[in-house]
């Protein structure tokens, strides 16, 4: 069984486990600071993330299984909560005509809404909603382009309590299944995080902060499991960003032209990315290209606008270190639109870059200025 | 070519300190008021709607209870997760952004089956139909867009929506978030 390795990053902490369920417990519980009419609060905590990834691969072979990935729990809670979740699970097959099935199980399914993106081949997805007294559970994919080659789900998700009323604890496990009886993968590298947004509660006001690690009837961990738990002063930010002072224009469909370079990461350290792109094509019939040089285990997908409906879409295949958007047409004709990825990577020998270049020689592309890229070192 | 290399720094000024423990199962540790942490909210921003938002209407109505109001020559990354729903699975969500005295660039996740999601840029998106069948199923809506405000004047940034049908057909929002910060 994977080990999970939850860093919780946001006040500096690091808890570390094994568990049979891979099985993370919210802890966090803010004060109450007001009492009577719902108080809406955006949080205390200054970064409120809680980070997971598995160590090593998860790997079933029947279609009538699930193996849990991951569990995320929030303890019983008399306020109203909300978070989000986020995700990139590298999934494989080892056989193309085999699926590799994403799956959500919901211990209450009206607190949670999930929108769930599983490849099919690097260029497409198919998608799930999993919505809120939806018993879907299952992303079905169709085939894979091919065997033992990573490519990755994404995951977005919505939890809150404040449609039920329900002050009962829930419970949310990722689980992995094959389309039929062989041997699919979720890969080591596989991320998860939740983000805390806030509470709204009329409760009377509390002068303490309980940090609840397992609580109630929760107890999904094994008897032989201990957690270690220290926090710490922060010692540096966690998040940093980029942003593009000055335009990048390239009109060479041969050559990138660099819009970012990622300097004084650690190399072996793995990072979280989040790229806004203001991107720019100067005809409707060049495409926008761009490629990521990571430095090894890449994961992920880039999105860029071919129409004002839908998307060119790239995967990453196999933790390569690049990744190219070769697709298409332009909306419209040097006008501007958000081109986005979400990503992870281990640090390589040499500093990640994010490349632009065109599709049609003599036609410029533009990274325009005001593009961001924000990233940060997770497990 | 210049980069600006920003750090986007939400964990300054934290004074006081927790503590450290092992514990086995089933533990609760309390902190004292005394040696709460204080923290300067300097990382993400968040607005939170609370309250259903429903529409009849097929042009786009702003959403209010999650409007933001924005600080004059900054720049922005928002993310919305958003509960959408409808009243019959004929009948869409569409779901934009307006803004005053900002410059956006977004683009919006809105599932149209449950198969497949709706993609928009820098236009309102028009789903085709969510595959809910009654009000109080939801499904998620996703926007992500950066923010360049104006030198003057009030820059906000409001989602939107609509019904898709000119037949009356109620859509709504559930409870739902943005969240925002400088960069």
């Amino acid at each position: 069984m994977a080990q999970i390795n939850p860093l919780f990053l946001s006040s500096g902490s690091i808890r570390q486990m094994t568990s049979s369920l891979n099985t993370v417990i919210d802890y966090i519980h803010l004060p109450v600071t007001q009492s009577g009419s719902s108080l809406i609060a955006t949080t205390n905590l200054p970064d409120p993330y809680l980070f997971a990834s598995l160590s090593a691969n998860v790997t079933v072979n029947q279609n009538n299984i699930n193996q849990p990935l991951y569990q995320y729990d929030i303890p019983n809670r008399l306020e109203n909560y909300f978070y989000t979740s986020n995700g990139i699970i590298g999934v494989s097959t080892t056989a193309v005509g085999t699926g590799v099935r994403i799956g959500l199980l919901r211990s209450q399914l009206a607190n949670t809404a999930f929108a769930l993106k599983s490849p099919t081949s690097l260029t497409a997805f198919t998608f799930a909603n999993v919505t809120t007294l939806s018993n879907t559970t299952y992303v079905l994919p169709g085939l894979h382009a091919a065997t033992n080659t990573i490519y990755p789900t994404h995951f977005k998700g919505f939890t809150s309590n404040i449609l039920t009323s329900s002050t009962s604890s829930i419970s949310n496990t990722y689980v992995v299944q094959p389309e039929t009886n062989v041997f699919v993968s979720a890969s080591a590298g596989s991320v998860f995080y939740n983000q805390f947004i806030g509470y709204s509660s009329s409760l009377a006001p509390t002068s303490s902060i309980p940090i609840y690690f397992n609580s109630g009837s929760l107890n999904t961990l094994s008897g032989s499991d201990t957690i270690t738990s220290s926090f710490l002063p922060p010692t540096s930010s966690l998040w940093l960003s980029q942003s593009l002072a000055t335009s990048v224009s390239n009109t060479s469909a041969t050559v990138y032209a660099n819009v970012f370079t990622l300097t004084g990461l650690t190399t072996g350290q793995r990072y979280l990315t989040n790229l806004y792109m203001i991107g720019s094509s100067a005809a409707t019939t060049t495409g926008f290209r761009m490629r990521v040089v990571t430095g090894s285990q890449y994961m992920g997908t880039l999105w860029t606008p071919t129409s004002t409906t839908a998307p060119a879409i790239q995967n990453s295949e196999n933790g390569d270190n690049i990744t190219s958007i070769t697709a298409g047409d332009w909306p419209v004709a040097s006008g501007k639109y958000l081109v986005y990825g979400e990503y992870t990577f281990v640090k390589g020998a040499t500093d990640p870059q994010i490349q632009i270049i065109s599709e049609t020689a003599g036609t410029a592309v533009t990274a325009v200025s005001g593009s961001v890229i924000y990233y940060r070192p997770i497990i | 070519m210049a980069l600006n290399q920003t750090i986007v720094s939400p964990l300054t000024n934290i004074t006081g300190s927790l503590s450290s423990f092992t514990s086995p199962l089933k533990s609760v540790l309390q902190i004292a008021s005394s040696s709460l942490p204080s923290y300067q909210a300097t990382g993400w921003q968040y607005k939170i709607l609370t309250s259903t938002f429903s529409t009849t209407s097929t042009t786009q109505q702003s959403v209010t209870g999650l409007q933001l109001t924005l600080v004059n020559n900054k720049k922005y990354i928002i993310n919305g997760y958003l509960l959408g729903s409808t009243s019959v699975t004929a009948n869409g969500l569409r779901v934009g952004v307006s803004t005053a005295n900002v410059e956006t660039y977004y683009a919006i996740e809105v599932p149209s089956t449950t198969t497949a999601i709706t993609y928009g840029f820098n236009a309102n998106a028009n789903a085709t139909a969510l595959a809910s069948t009654e009000l109080n199923d939801y499904s998620l809506v996703l926007i992500k867009a950066i923010a360049i405000t104006a030198a003057s004047g009030v820059p906000t940034f409001t989602p939107t929506i609509s019904s898709e049908n000119a037949t009356v057909q109620t859509v709504q929002l559930g409870p739902s978030v943005i969240y925002y910060r400088e960069y």
